[in-house]
């Protein structure tokens, strides 16, 4: 199978992670679910949702906080998906930002942690471990989507009915502690 | 944008294939570093330059090798003569021909031949416009970090990739991700997979 083929075929696996990502980011503080792991993962301003049916294709809702709006959960009931997404990952007292792209789960506007070294290679090198541990909590989290998904397509898709249902009547709220705080 | 410094956008590949030594992985940069332009009608040219300045080329093989990363550049650079510019030029050159050798009519291929040498005179003149696509190879993981993010520079790196590397490049998505996270679920059955339906009755 050609990489553009093979890119459409995932699509809809890459928009679902990021509801993933933004289902526990409400409700389970942004944790990976993995044991020890103390990161969390949360939706920043920036959400933009697709669709190929309907009269509206795309939806782009910015500032403020968009993954509580009553907007995002009404478009996500008309079957509109998240095609990309700004997201907050904190660690400790490090912190990326960026935006998932859900079909090729590209990393943009990568913003890392300061670095430390002062010469070029340093800096390289500061930066490098910094990409790769980013990724690494991303990856982590993909995992425990994949088992989730794999294992129990239909409990996903229902807790995942409810969570909207329940967002489109402004009743979704932060349930989860942050991993730091338990 | 740079993997050194700012915020950044990028992608990642798999990389398949036998992992060059480093004498090969030198080779492979020097064959293909970047060459500036030279006469001629070129539009476009690119190849393997240094992370650290695009002037650099072959890139520097004690800066190369960054503890398991290859790090490197592409440079593609552009030349181009503004449309308008050249058909101006052109008008000129052939009215002052037609009066210099009293010629009624100048034929297609003179044309031809007179606009591409107006071409080759005005490229001379034209500075390039360099882009500059950073590459870190993680050779041990088969990872390869790099910033080109439009369609037309990922086309470049991946075929000039292999021609100097002899290793194919494939986009990181979700479905060939999740077969290198996870292999032991099949990539066969999340393709198989129903898309989760969200849609509710009642909107």
């Amino acid at each position: 199978m050609k990489p553009l083929e093979l890119m459409e075929q995932g699509r809809f696996l890459g928009e679902e992670f990021l509801l993933w990502l933004w289902l526990r980011s409400m409700t389970e503080g942004g944790a990976s679910g993995e044991d020890g792991d103390g990161s969390g993962c949360f939706v920043d301003d920036s959400i933009q949702l697709v669709s190929e049916r309907g009269e509206v294709k795309e939806i782009s809702l910015r500032k403020g906080n968009p993954s509580e709006s009553r907007e995002a959960f009404e478009a996500l009931s008309r079957g509109m998906r998240p095609a990309k997404m700004k997201l907050r990952i904190l660690s400790g007292d490090l912190e990326w930002v960026f935006t998932l792209n859900a079909a090729t789960l590209d990393m943009g506007a990568l913003k890392l942690p300061p670095s430390t070294g002062k010469a070029p290679h340093e800096r390289l090198h500061d930066r490098l471990f910094l990409l790769e541990e980013g990724a690494g909590h991303l990856e982590r989290r993909l995992k425990g989507f994949l088992h989730a998904r794999t294992g129990d397509p239909e409990g996903l898709q229902e807790s995942m009915q409810a969570w909207v249902r329940a967002g489109r009547t402004g009743d979704v709220l932060p349930a989860g502690e942050a991993p730091w705080q338990s | 944008m740079s993997i050194l410094q700012g915020t950044v956008s990028l992608k990642r590949f798999l990389v398949l294939g036998p992992v060059p030594d480093e004498k090969d992985l030198q080779a492979g940069l020097e064959e293909d570093q970047f060459r500036p332009f030279q006469d001629g009608l070129e539009e476009e040219r690119l190849g393997w330059c240094d992370w650290r300045n695009p002037l650099i080329t072959p890139p520097d093989e004690n800066w190369v090798s960054q503890e398991r990363f290859a790090v490197f550049s592409l440079r593609i650079d552009t030349r181009r003569v503004p449309t308008t510019l050249l058909k101006a030029h052109v008008d000129l050159r052939l009215q002052s021909l037609q009066k210099e050798k009293d010629l009624a009519f100048i034929g297609k291929e003179a044309r031809i031949s007179l606009a591409d040498e107006v071409k080759v005179e005005l490229l001379r003149k034209v500075l390039p416009t360099p882009r500059v696509v950073e590459v870190a190879w993680d050779l041990k993981g088969g990872i390869l970090w790099t910033t080109a993010s439009s369609s037309k520079a990922q086309g470049a790196l991946t075929s000039l990739f292999i021609k100097s590397f002899g290793c194919e490049i494939h986009p990181l998505a979700p479905l060939v991700l999740s077969g290198r996270l996870c292999p032991e679920l099949p990539v066969e059955g999340l393709m198989a997979l129903d898309p989760l339906d969200l849609e509710l009755e009642e909107a």
